[in-house]
């Protein structure tokens, strides 16, 4: 049974079909219970790992002033790293123990693959990467972290098994 | 008038080769295509922001403009060719050591076109070809090298008259253009980017006595040579600005603005080619810095105000069934191509990005 979820602005769809298991219900989950805490876009379980994935476009047309929009702004940033660590709880609740990579899928006006890389730097330091090295029994939170744009996403040997296409155009497999 | 492409053949790292647009052509071949074995690039009418690795001809074709756009005016002298020879190097006795051919009856040549006119010279012929046309169209141009030459200026345009120096005629011009008088009058819009260069300087930029000096807002004259590097580049724009040689119509070419620039220096000199460009100043800009080019193109207000043109070394072959109309295109070197776009990210193999996302995955990696 095929498995699209469509991201918020209704533009692009993400084709999870092949997972062994997604989803886009964090949010409406945590909403539903009264916790006013952060999560990411989708969860996609693959057959070796857990992705927790977020989304965020602001080149799409009728994005609100996407000019102003600087994924690297303190703010942002700290924004997206609480989404991974808010998103935890929900994985522990389901009892997904497979190792979690963190995926930002990132479009936004003169963005480019360095700018994506810095960012994906700096996000780095805040995410448990030192924590796990020090403490614990060897077991990790995070096992990778990654910032691409959407044909990155979709020309990854990983990622791109579930791939994201406008959905005007219909998701191909 | 603007400078809509270049086209060359068989001159320094520039090869004869086919290429599809100007790209290999590893892709294939398919319908629209347009195939040339000569190298050509068509320029936009704004700023123009070559990039590439060490080597792949940069600096030439900037070179190749500069003495087009040099040649134009009527008012050069007659050893004009002699002239043209002497932009690419002071060492160069004739054109045979520009020409890369494989067979010397080979032709060799670059060629700038405005759209309607255009300019060729041509090594293998040894002359000008169109020149009828060319001349008289007085295209001013402005060439920055990357080394800094004002602070040699005492006495040097003298000794030039009478020996042979080891600059060439590029390092010989910027001097020439400093040292011409002001103008009498400042149009409005040069007046806001002369402001802003002369708050990152503190001041502004005399000549005396052949010396240059920057003037400091609180009387102190200080001669050129004490002045920090970069400083130094920004004086020397200012004074270019000041002494009306980057008006509408003119051409800059800037070799290198990022040299010996402090970082934090790459968005004025950003907002101010941009400046320059909407004020109709075409320019020509080689970089290898990345926060520099990218400064370009966010900051510009229109997306066709900056275009990048990405120039790469790489081997490709024709398809098997042009290969057999071309034979003597069987053997493919490594040969210099290029892409163009309005946003970086869209030139691949880039390699000032390239270069910064190895350092960056290597702090991830850490």
């Amino acid at each position: 049974m095929s498995k699209i979820f469509v991201e918020e602005n209704g533009v692009y769809g993400i084709d999870c079909t092949d997972a062994v298991w997604a989803s886009d219900q964090m949010h409406g989950d945590y909403y539903e219970a009264g916790l006013h805490i952060n999560d990411v876009d989708f969860v996609i379980e693959n057959s070796t790992e857990i992705l927790l994935v977020e989304y965020k476009n602001a080149n799409i047309s009728g994005a609100v002033n996407p000019g102003a929009f600087n994924p690297m702004e303190d703010k942002k940033v700290s924004v997206a790293i609480r989404k991974f660590y808010d998103s935890l709880h929900y994985l522990r609740l389901l009892d997904k123990t497979k190792p979690v990579s963190y995926v930002y899928i990132l479009e936004f006006p003169n963005g480019d693959v360095t700018m994506r890389k810095r960012l994906r730097n700096r996000l780095k330091l805040e995410l448990p990467f030192a924590l796990q090295e020090k403490i614990g029994n060897g077991r990790k939170l995070i096992e990778k972290l990654d910032v691409v744009s959407i044909e990155e996403w979709n020309k990854d040997k990983d990622y791109g098994k579930y791939p994201i296409a406008p959905v005007e155009q219909g998701i191909v497999k | 008038m603007a400078i809509k492409s270049i086209e060359v053949m068989n001159v320094m790292v520039f090869r004869r080769q086919w290429r599809n647009q100007n790209d290999d052509c590893k892709t294939g071949i398919k319908a629209g295509d347009v195939l040339r074995d000569a190298f050509q690039l068509e320029f936009c009418d704004g700023i123009n922001v070559l990039i590439g690795e060490n080597g792949v001809g940069k600096t030439t074709l900037l070179k190749m403009i500069y003495a087009a756009t040099q040649w134009s005016n009527e008012q050069t002298d007659e050893r004009k060719t002699n002239r043209l020879l002497h932009f690419f190097s002071d060492k160069l006795k004739d054109n045979e050591a520009l020409k890369n051919t494989t067979n010397k009856e080979d032709f060799c040549y670059y060629k700038i076109s405005d759209g309607e006119h255009s300019f060729e010279d041509s090594l293998s012929h040894n002359g000008i070809f169109h020149y009828d046309e060319w001349l008289g169209l007085n295209i001013q141009s402005v060439f920055i090298p990357t080394t800094e030459m004002l602070s040699h200026s005492k006495g040097f345009l003298a000794m030039n008259q009478k020996y042979s120096m080891p600059f060439d005629g590029t390092q010989v011009d910027i001097i020439v253009n400093a040292s011409l008088p002001e103008t009498r009058e400042i149009p409005a819009a040069m007046s806001g980017i002369l402001n802003k260069i002369s708050d990152a300087i503190d001041g502004t930029v005399i000549l005396e006595e052949d010396s240059f000096y920057v003037v400091k807002k609180d009387g102190r004259k200080i001669d050129f040579s004490l002045e920090a590097e970069g400083l130094r580049k920004l004086g020397l724009l200012w004074k270019l600005i000041r002494n009306g040689l980057l008006e509408s119509g003119t051409v800059l070419l800037w070799d290198e603005p990022e040299a010996n620039l402090n970082p934090e220096l790459y968005p004025l000199v950003a907002e101010i080619l941009l400046e320059l460009q909407k004020n109709g100043v075409q320019i020509f800009a080689a970089t290898h810095n990345y926060n520099f080019a990218k400064y370009l193109e966010i900051r510009r207000t229109e997306k066709e105000q900056v275009m990048f043109h990405n120039l790469y070394r790489g081997s490709s072959e024709l398809p098997g069934a042009l290969q057999k109309l071309y034979l003597e295109q069987e053997k493919y070197g490594n040969e210099i191509y290029s892409r163009s776009a309005y946003r970086m990210e869209e030139l691949g193999p880039n390699h000032i990005m390239i270069a910064d996302n190895k350092l960056l995955d290597e702090v991830y990696e850490q």
